[in-house]
């Protein structure tokens, strides 16, 4: 029997603005298994950054979880006070964002900012701290780590700050890391670099991961599980393998088409027409109707659930209503 | 086919904006101004203010030059010893305090409109060169407004007063000389981002000439915040005239301007308050209309602000 | 001579660069004397085919969008030709430039700020219209509505402002702009980077039916090698303001010869788990080195697992080693 470390249930964040509410996330549920890589997949808006960032409460006003909950190791994180969640936050669960060199502070050499770091979570002294940080500087491979400890952000290239990021998060040994598009920013090189380098990290650490990405190459490469996101919500969820092999969602199945191939010389490209639509907008029905080549009247007026079809697989579509299936 | 598919989500997507969008500017500058109340507030004041510069002579009961040494500091109206024949009150002459504020409208704000229309205007060609030109243009106006803000600009204001005798004309030349290198550091700042804009770039690589790159890429893309710094610019330039007449170097009698009555009004604070106290809510409350005005003017001249029907603009 | 100029002279080219540089002075003395200088572009060599699409591939830079603002002289050359239809643009007047502008556009990376926020859709297509003076009034009205629907657009939006669209719809906008002049040659800087997945196919394929329908030549610069690789006829990949490999897309995938292209095609992630650990990985150690105190041998020396001493001493040249395939590398692969 798996355990589950994390498991988010019907979480629904809200942004209550002057033009009215904007459900960026709505009825969002998924759950993360200790030593699990799980991959949140999805466009521009698709609610995927909010659904991470209201795992660890960090949705700023006029954000609001508004309904849900957030199960990690059973204890419900949404009715933590901001004491207790402090204490998870970067310990127990830590994050790592897109750009290193704005979550990264400036005026603090990186070593500094990592053994702060340990230092709010761990009982140690300061030369702990430092002994700590260097040997996390080295083991995210950061050439002559003692040395670089002193170094300030600026003056580190993009890989190196995320190597930092990485270092600083794994420092307290988190059960989870949620990786909010680690590798956007960088060059393709290296991300390869970092992408390698946070494989062997996991299974030493055996931490759970959460990756947020657009990028279906980082998710075949890296996780086990997808979650496909598309206007906040859930549209499919599947083994990685299984996914590739056999996307359910023609969301899924567009976004396969329509991804460039680097391993295949002649293809043709296919596209989804359409746009993304915005989440202060939103089509009724379906969400994905508009866009979806087998768009049938029901799509546009009721919106489908996401039911499982085995497997650990589930799928949010009217074509796969009918199938005896269990709800999530 | 895509074509049609996009077009119809597109049409979906901005049915509410698209609402608003087909309405005439005036029209949508109207709704957003009665979305922001603030901005309403300045507009009517505003308004109000300028009727009484233009209509002073009608506007104003007495002659505002006119002693009354039967009637010298009389209280308003509404206090023991007050008349309703001088509202607001009468000064150490005897002559009417509300008349003077309605007569001294014109001055302060021929002065605060004009000189900023002069500094802005030398700012806005000079701070547009030199950011757009760059190099050793750039270079040699760059040291003019730097050594132009190494003289303090009150005591330049002091000296060419002394120099000249202050009228209307030399007030609104002295001042616009003075300011006129804040809005060219200013655009210039503004147009060296701009420059830096793929759209900028875009047009280049059309073969738009560089004037006219100027004119309808640049200038239209600083005009909002030029717009804004000039509306605040108005008000600290009133406030400025008040000191300077304050100092006795702005109008002069017989002409009435609000800062002139707050010195004559000076030394009768602690007797007869209303000299001094009338005058200076004249400043505030215009001054206040001003700045109102200038933010939702923002507002106006931003296309992505929307008109939506819950109120209060984006 | 330049590798390009040994080749036979066709007509066929449209477009030939050689030797071009572009160097930034970053830091000078107080008395105005260069201290410092950003090899941006260094010594480059391309030719383009009337017809075909060149992809220039690369990291953040390596000078890729440099030589795509030089060739337009959007930033202007330190040393080099740039021969298009047999005139040296670099050598034209201000005034010819311009002219010649017509025939060269450019579509720009960030749907964003390339359309001036203060313009409706209309007026941003017609501006290179109005420019060049080819059509007002109700011919132009016409021909505006055209192109606007030649990207995929409805005319009916044609007065609204860009904010009011979505990434893809402004790439399809800052399409317009670029064919409305009929341009023989559009560099395509980074278009699809900044779009998303679903929308990156979209623009592609947008781009391949208006060349066959324009019979358009593109130079498309991207970072993303799978989508240079599924738009682009030839690839030159750069490095460090250099070409170090330059050849069909045939040739470059499966006779790769240089081991940092080697390496640039085996970093990208494949979208296929099954290939996950199946795939030979070439992967390239180390950030990019210093590109102010550029190394006196090959410049991928530092980051090359093969290399040499004579790597590190002797800067290899862009060599043709077999038809239409040009490396610049002392030991390349088999």
């Amino acid at each position: 029997m798996v355990e589950k470390l994390l498991e988010v249930k019907n979480l629904y964040t809200h942004f209550f603005t002057e033009q009215g509410v904007i459900p960026s996330v709505n009825g969002v549920s998924f759950s993360v298994n200790k030593g699990e890589i799980v991959g949140i997949v999805g466009e521009s808006g698709c609610g995927k950054s909010v659904t991470s960032l209201s795992i660890l409460q960090l949705i700023d006003k006029p954000g609001k979880i508004v309904n849900g909950e957030v199960l990690f190791n059973g204890e419900d994180l949404i009715k933590l006070n901001e004491k207790q969640i402090k204490k998870i936050r970067g310990n127990r669960i830590s994050m790592i964002f897109q750009e290193p060199l704005t979550s990264l502070n400036p005026v603090f050499t990186v070593g500094n900012q990592i053994s702060e770091a340990i230092r709010i979570h761990q009982k140690v002294n300061k030369q702990q701290a430092k002994d700590k940080a260097i040997e996390m500087l080295r083991k995210v491979g950061i050439p002559n780590p003692e040395k670089q400890y002193y170094s300030f952000p600026h003056l580190l290239s993009g890989g190196m700050r995320q190597r930092v990021m990485i270092a600083m998060a794994l420092s307290c040994n988190p059960e989870l890391l949620i990786a909010d598009e680690p590798t956007t920013a960088l060059d393709v090189t290296i991300q390869a670099q970092i992408l390698s380098l946070m494989k062997n990290l996991i299974e030493e650490l055996q931490t759970s991961i959460i990756i947020i990405t657009h990028d279906l190459g980082v998710v075949a490469e890296m996780v086990d599980r997808v979650v496909v996101m598309y206007g906040g919500e859930i549209v499919e969820q599947a083994s990685v393998y299984d996914l590739f092999e056999n996307p359910r969602h023609p969301y899924t199945q567009g976004l396969l088409k329509s991804t460039p191939k680097v391993h295949e010389l002649e293809y043709e490209l296919e596209s989804i027409d359409g746009n993304v639509p915005s989440p202060d907008n939103m089509p009724t029905g379906c969400k994905f109707h508009p866009r979806c080549p087998f768009a049938m009247d029901k799509c546009k007026e009721e919106d489908p659930s996401l039911l499982s079809v085995g497997n650990d697989s589930a799928i949010k579509c009217w074509l796969y209503q009918d199938r005896k299936v269990v709800q999530v | 086919m895509q074509a049609n598919a996009e077009s119809k989500s597109e049409l979906n997507i901005n049915d509410k904006i698209a609402k608003s969008k087909n309405q005439s500017t005036t029209i949508r500058g109207l709704k957003l101004l009665l979305q922001s109340k603030t901005g309403t507030i300045g507009f009517i004041i505003v308004i109000c203010v300028v009727l009484v510069a233009i209509f002073a002579g009608v506007l104003a009961p007495h002659d505002p030059a006119l002693n009354n040494l039967t009637a010298t500091l009389k209280p308003p109206a509404w206090l023991d010893g007050g008349s309703w024949n001088y509202v607001l009150g009468t000064d150490n002459l005897g002559r009417d305090v509300l008349s003077r504020i309605i007569v001294g409208t014109r001055v302060s704000l021929l002065v605060g409109v004009f000189s900023v229309v002069l500094a802005g205007l030398i700012g806005l060609i000079i701070g547009i060169v030199a950011g757009y030109y760059g190099g050793i243009v750039d270079n040699i106006l760059m040291r003019l407004v730097d050594s132009f803000l190494a003289i303090p600009s009150i005591l330049f204001i002091l000296v060419v007063l002394a120099v000249f005798e202050p009228s209307l004309l030399v007030l609104i030349i002295v001042i616009g000389l003075t300011n006129w290198v804040t809005y060219a550091r200013i655009v210039r700042g503004e147009v060296l981002s701009i420059k830096e804009r793929e759209y900028v770039k875009a047009s280049k690589s059309i073969g738009t000439k560089s004037s006219e790159i100027m004119l309808v890429h640049v200038l239209p893309n600083i005009v909002s915040s030029f717009i804004v710094i000039s509306a605040l610019s108005v008000a600290t330039t009133i406030i400025l005239e008040a000191s300077l007449s304050f100092l006795g170097l702005g109008i002069q009698p017989p002409d009435v301007s609000w800062g002139a009555m707050l010195t004559d009004g000076r030394n009768y604070l602690a007797t007869n308050w209303w000299l001094a106290t009338f005058p200076g809510l004249a400043i505030t409350i215009t001054v206040l209309g001003i700045i109102f005005l200038g933010d939702w003017l923002r507002d106006v001249l931003d296309p992505k602000t929307q008109v939506n029907q819950k109120g209060g603009a984006k | 001579m330049s590798v390009v100029e040994v080749k036979e002279k066709t007509n066929n080219y449209l477009l030939q660069i050689e030797g071009l540089k572009k160097h930034f002075p970053v830091s000078t003395t107080i008395f105005g004397k260069t201290k410092q200088t950003l090899k941006a572009v260094d010594g480059i060599d391309l030719y383009l085919k009337k017809g075909e699409t060149l992809g220039i591939v690369g990291e953040s830079g390596c000078g890729k969008s440099t030589t795509g603002n030089t060739i337009l002289r959007l930033i202007e050359p330190t040393e080099g030709k740039i021969i298009f239809e047999g005139e040296d643009l670099v050598k034209l007047s201000k005034k010819k430039m311009q002219e010649i502008r017509k025939d060269i556009q450019m579509i720009f990376q960030d749907p964003f700020s390339s359309l001036n926020p203060r313009m409706k859709v209309f007026d941003i297509i017609a501006e290179p219209l109005r420019t060049h003076g080819v059509a007002k009034g109700k011919g132009l009205e016409d021909m505006v509505y055209e192109l606007i629907e030649t990207v995929g657009l409805d005319r009916s939006l044609a007065k609204r402002f860009p904010h009011e669209f979505s990434g893809g719809q402004r790439q399809r906008i800052g399409i317009a702009r670029a064919i409305a002049l009929k341009p023989k040659l559009i560099i395509c800087d980074e278009p699809v980077s900044a779009l998303d997945v679903s929308i990156q196919a979209q623009i592609l394929n947008l781009l391949l039916d208006l060349q066959r329908k324009f019979d358009l030549t593109f130079i498309f610069i991207g970072h993303g090698i799978p989508a240079v690789k599924y738009i682009s006829d030839r690839i030159a990949v750069m490095y460090m303001g250099e070409v170090v490999e330059m050849t069909t897309k045939e040739k470059l995938f499966s006779e790769t010869k240089h081991p940092y292209t080697k390496g640039l095609i085996s970093a990208v992630p494949i979208p296929d788990p099954k290939l996950r650990d199946k795939t030979e990985r070439v992967i390239i150690e180390n950030d990019i080195p210093d590109q102010l105190n550029l190394p006196e041998g090959c410049r991928f020396y530092s980051r090359c697992p093969f290399g040499t001493e004579r790597c590190k001493v002797e800067k290899p040249k862009l060599n043709e080693i077999s038809n239409e395939h040009y490396v610049a590398c002392h030991y390349p692969l088999n």
